[in-house]
């Protein structure tokens, strides 16, 4: 499953979209096959990667949120701030800088 | 998302991580007007910047922090980031932030009349700096008639 992040991450930066589809697909499905939140909400946050480098801002926050609370039972902070920052960027992006700042759209209200 | 980002960093204990989200957490708070926040993120953004010894950071917080005392009315405070700024932005050879700088720093001076020799020394080394910029000549030209007036006053 690492692998096919890899290869997601990879394709996206040579901009063979469907190629990150693929990978994020079959990803996904081996993920949530073997109960793996943490590798599934990678695969997400490079899902939402793919949504931003197209302008497509909703799918990607769709994408991040989701990740985001994917992440929280695993308690991965890192992997969690990490995302939280990328959507905190979409927002600043679109100018939504009130939610770039303050959103609390994914819980994280007991750091 | 950024108000979010910051305990999380702390928590993990990346200082790296942290002054960035605390700096994007500044301008979020400086766009929205509240000052309070914004200072209080780029004065953390400030000492973790000195802490990790990042000299272009440290003058980058030094200029948002007394942008920020600018727009809250705070001339003294301002006066002195922007002074620590420039006194930084020498070592680090950008012409063009140094120039961006000296413009502000002299910005606030010019209406003091005690200031106004050292706003026109700083304007001149702006316009030096950055010659295409309209604000930096035309404060120049203020600056000069200012002297001249107060000269043939006294």
């Amino acid at each position: 499953m690492a692998a096919l992040e890899a290869l997601a991450s990879l394709s996206l930066k040579g901009e063979n979209y469907e190629d990150v589809l693929n990978y994020v697909e079959q990803g996904m499905s081996l993920a949530q096959d073997s109960d793996n939140p943490e590798r599934e909400a990678a695969m997400l946050v490079v899902l939402g990667d793919l949504q931003m480098t197209l302008g497509r801002f909703d799918g990607a926050e769709t994408a991040y949120m989701e990740a985001v609370t994917a992440f929280r039972p695993t308690e991965a902070w890192l992997n969690i701030g990490l995302t939280l920052d990328k959507l905190g960027l979409l927002y600043w992006e679109q100018e939504r800088t009130e939610e770039s700042s303050r959103h609390v759209g994914a819980d994280c209200s007991d750091l | 998302m950024w108000e979010q980002t910051v305990p999380i960093f702390e928590r993990i204990e990346r200082p790296d991580l942290l002054r960035d989200a605390l700096d994007k957490l500044g301008d979020t708070q400086a766009e929205l007007m509240d000052w309070d926040v914004a200072q209080a993120s780029y004065s953390r953004a400030l000492a973790l910047a000195q802490a990790a010894g990042d000299q272009q950071d440290t003058f980058d917080q030094f200029n948002k922090l007394a942008w920020v005392l600018e727009s809250r009315g705070d001339r003294d405070g301002a006066v002195l980031y922007y002074r620590r700024a420039l006194h930084l932005g020498f070592g680090l050879g950008n012409q063009e932030q140094v120039g961006q700088t000296e413009l502000a720093l002299a910005r606030l001076l010019i209406d003091d009349t005690v200031h106004l020799n050292r706003s026109l020394q700083l304007l001149e080394a702006a316009s030096q700096l950055l010659p295409d910029d309209t604000e930096a000549q035309r404060l120049l030209s203020r600056a000069k008639t200012r002297q001249e007036r107060l000269a043939h006053a006294g």
